[in-house]
């Protein structure tokens, strides 16, 4: 399924002004999807379902220039 | 404060953030291994970089200034990495750093330099910090990227901007190698943070590996 990602998502955001991944937020292919039906774009992310915890969210799948390199040889 | 050869782990922070982790945090186990012969920042982030130099997902510790590893912590999966939260950690007064690897595999040949993602989060945790934690830092096969706030914190949106720019120098670059390629993007990070007041370096480091000894806090 050709999915896009979630540029212009508007996240609620935590006492610190983080961003927290929705509820309803899974997991496809070691990516995560919004409810939405779209990809969660990188980014720093709190997530309710983890207290305590900040998330560095930046899968190379998402990254144009992982894209790019991947296509070059070593 | 827990030991620092077991846990190094406190919870003093009362800003919201739940004192009850539920998952992925760890015992830093090896990673302050040998600290009684002495240790300093700059070995604890190499201690780091060697063990993780095993592992095929990012982990993250808080570094301090005597070169001990804390609040050891991970996601377990790829393309993301799991801080403790800052709040966590206000007891212990003399971290300044936040270390995290950057894997590589058959895909990418090298870890690379920072994302976006990393030096946003490195803005947060300098201001929830008030400025204690100045440093971010990505370790690599290939060696350590270190990124450092000297002075005023630029804003979320000069970031993404130099961040952009650097991304947006690197494609247009044409080059032969992924190896250049990512040389390439280290390159143009440096060159870009270094005009809103993050200074970035890269090491270059041997890919030498030690076992990481760690279990899970339950």
């Amino acid at each position: 399924m050709e999915r896009t990602i979630a540029n212009d998502y508007h996240f609620q955001t935590d006492f610190s002004g983080r961003k927290i991944i929705p509820k309803g937020t899974f997991l496809e292919d070691g990516l995560r999807v919004l409810p939405n039906g779209e990809y969660l774009p990188s980014g720093v992310y709190v997530d309710e379902a983890r207290p305590g915890y900040v998330f560095i969210y930046s899968p190379p799948e998402l990254d144009p220039l992982a894209r790019i390199a991947a296509s070059l040889p070593e | 404060m827990g030991g620092r050869g077991v846990y190094s782990f406190s919870f003093g922070g009362n800003q919201g953030s739940s004192k009850k982790l539920l998952l992925d945090n760890f015992a830093v186990g090896s990673l302050n291994r040998g600290i009684s012969k002495g240790t300093n920042p700059k070995a604890a982030i190499e201690r780091f970089r060697q063990q993780m130099n095993t592992q095929n997902v990012e982990f993250s510790g808080y570094v301090d200034s005597n070169g001990y590893i804390h609040a050891l912590a991970s996601s377990g999966s790829k393309g993301e990495t799991g801080v403790v939260d800052y709040s966590n950690l206000v007891n212990e007064k003399n971290v300044f750093a936040v270390a995290h690897n950057h894997p590589s595999d058959k895909k990418r040949i090298m870890g690379g330099s920072f994302s976006s993602a990393d030096i946003e989060f490195l803005h947060d945790v300098h201001r929830d910090s008030n400025g204690r934690i100045n440093t971010m830092v990505a370790t690599a096969k290939e060696g350590t990227y270190t990124a450092v706030i000297k002075k005023n914190r630029p804003s979320v949106i000069r970031i993404k901007k130099a961040m952009r720019n650097a991304e947006s120098l690197t494609e247009e670059t044409r080059v032969n190698s992924a190896r250049k390629f990512w040389n390439n993007y280290s390159d143009n990070v440096i060159s870009e943070l270094g005009k809103i007041g993050i200074t970035v370096s890269f090491e270059k480091q041997d890919n030498k590996k030690q076992k990481l000894v760690t279990q899970k806090i339950t």
